[in-house]
């Protein structure tokens, strides 16, 4: 039998795995007549791989694997109801110290891990933010302004930021798992409550089908405290021979504190002619400031839509 | 979907998970920490909802396939993570591999009389030199009996890499064997077939009727 070229030994690797198209079969077969031999070639192979199956046989998850993946849901999904508990007792003195947000997590969080721990990551976290923004000085001097005296490069500044942080959490599944401390719905107002001390108004978000990718505290520049909320929305509806479109939206919510400027309803364009690549809107509403960042304009409609915010007829 | 039945169905891959996690890591208690946090995260609400998405690929084999996804993704984040610490695995991000592309086609030996049993142990250690990306594919191959395009779409990279990874680990075992003298006895491959001079038990030369 003569030595076959590459795609030869692919063709016989293919045939023994029966991955062969049917124009690959043609010349699989074309190639048997020739050199008869072959077949002992895709024989082998398919012992070899039956050998491989055999030796790389596990025989099945420990006994008590079964038992700690359940009990991590049960204390993933305790974390969040507890933030819900939490809140119903909206009198109580909640002392930082006390809350148990971080000894769940820490719970959660085993130390054999594949996760670093949970501290060591937020300081990351928190120093990639200063360094990718770059806007946290020059901005915290102008929080106590209105927002129409602001420059165009702190607006810039502050759009980039955000959408920084719409990206990361977007493309980065371990950012955003250290960010969002929460991933269920049922847990929003608790979460801030916490963190920015009111209820944000949310609407349709959820009716309308979104889907909550997490919300945690993040640094928006300012003086409030903010949070981040990222949300999987549909763009389209399902139906029998097509699947909903989904695009991932992120609203920040921060404590208006001293922002004046924007009258109370109004939403303004953050970022007019889209220089961060991304929609970024900002209104006020109740005390509240929100941020929407979303990746084209059909998305931010939606949102907006569920929302109830008209679209931005001006920039800031 | 509910959530408690689509993690009834989720938890019942525990085992496929588990076994896909202990060959990456090579480490039981590794592999157990990784299958947890694979459920942790694939039982997301965020998660669920992508994977909804899919469609029609929501059956048990697509969970499956979607959980080695999520097991794929953690572990080589993880593995890059470490390979800029100071103590880096250097093979995960081997660039510069000096492998050679097999260029030669398998062997057209007689497996009939082939005791593969025999050298199940020492597959089972040549297996465990390869390449984490090597050994990946082979179980997804071998053990799981998954197509290429099924094997792409978990480690996510097209199936021309697939086959490339997959001949050459291949290629790899087969040439560990003709070099083990042990597996090609325990084998019981005729040296005849292998084309090398024939030798007894002492490593004297001796004759032998080929036909």
């Amino acid at each position: 039998m003569t030595t076959p070229s590459l795609n030869t030994a692919s063709l016989l690797r293919a045939a023994a795995d029966n991955e062969l198209t049917a124009e690959q079969n043609a010349a699989f077969q074309t190639h048997l007549k020739a050199n008869p031999k072959a077949e002992a070639c895709v024989a082998f192979e398919r012992s070899l791989r039956q050998a491989v199956s055999r030796s790389m046989h596990v025989d099945g998850a420990p006994a008590d694997l079964a038992r700690r993946v359940r009990a991590a849901l049960e204390d993933s999904r305790a974390a969040e109801r507890g933030l819900a508990d939490q809140s119903r007792d909206v009198n109580a003195d909640l002392d930082e110290s006390e809350l148990p947000l971080v000894e769940t997590i820490a719970h959660v969080t085993r130390d054999r891990s594949f996760w670093a721990s949970v501290g060591g990551r937020l300081a990351v976290a928190a120093a990639v933010l200063l360094v990718v923004s770059g806007v946290w000085y020059s901005i915290a001097q102008l929080s106590s302004g209105p927002i129409e005296s602001w420059s165009d490069v702190n607006r810039m500044q502050l759009a980039s930021f955000l959408s920084e942080q719409h990206t990361m959490c977007g493309s980065d599944p371990d950012y955003a798992s250290q960010k969002f401390t929460v991933s269920e719905i049922s847990g929003i107002e608790a979460c801030c409550q916490r963190l920015i001390e009111q209820s944000p108004r949310l609407e349709k978000l959820f009716e309308s089908g979104g889907t909550l990718v997490g919300i945690g505290e993040c640094g928006v520049p300012g003086p409030g405290k903010s949070v981040h909320m990222q949300v999987l929305m549909p763009l389209s509806k399902s139906s029998e021979n097509q699947i909903a479109t989904r695009t991932t939206v992120s609203l920040f919510i921060q404590q208006a504190m001293g922002r004046d400027g924007i009258d109370p309803e109004t939403c303004y364009s953050l970022d007019e002619g889209s220089k961060t690549g991304f929609v970024v809107d900002v209104w006020q509403r109740d005390g509240l400031i929100y941020y929407l960042v979303c990746d084209t304009e059909e998305a931010a409609s939606v949102a907006r839509s569920t929302l109830k915010v008209a679209a931005p007829n001006q920039s800031l | 979907m509910e959530r408690a039945t689509f993690e009834k169905l989720a938890l019942e891959q525990l085992d496929a998970v588990y076994r896909m996690a202990f060959h990456l890591t090579r480490n039981s208690e590794m592999a157990e920490d990784l299958v947890q946090d694979v459920f942790v995260r694939a039982l997301k609400p965020s998660a669920v909802a992508r994977f909804e998405d899919r469609g029609d690929e929501t059956g048990a084999g697509g969970i499956r396939s979607w959980l080695f996804t999520i097991c794929h993704n953690i572990f080589y984040t993880q593995a890059k993570r470490e390979s800029k610490a100071p103590s880096a695995v250097g093979e995960f991000f081997d660039q510069q591999s000096t492998e050679v592309l097999p260029d030669d086609a398998p062997p057209a030996w007689d497996v009939a009389s082939f005791d593969w049993e025999q050298v199940d142990g020492r597959l089972k250690g040549y297996i465990d030199d390869l390449r984490p990306d090597y050994r990946e594919v082979l179980m997804l191959w071998g053990v799981e009996g998954l197509k290429y395009r099924e094997i792409a779409e978990i480690v996510d990279v097209p199936i021309g890499t697939v086959m490339s990874r997959l001949h050459r680990a291949r290629k790899l075992l087969a040439d560990q064997i003709i070099q083990d003298k042990g597996a090609v006895q325990d084998l019981g491959l005729s040296r005849l077939a292998l084309g090398q001079p024939l030798r007894n038990q002492d490593g004297q030369s001796s004759q032998e009727n080929s036909s």
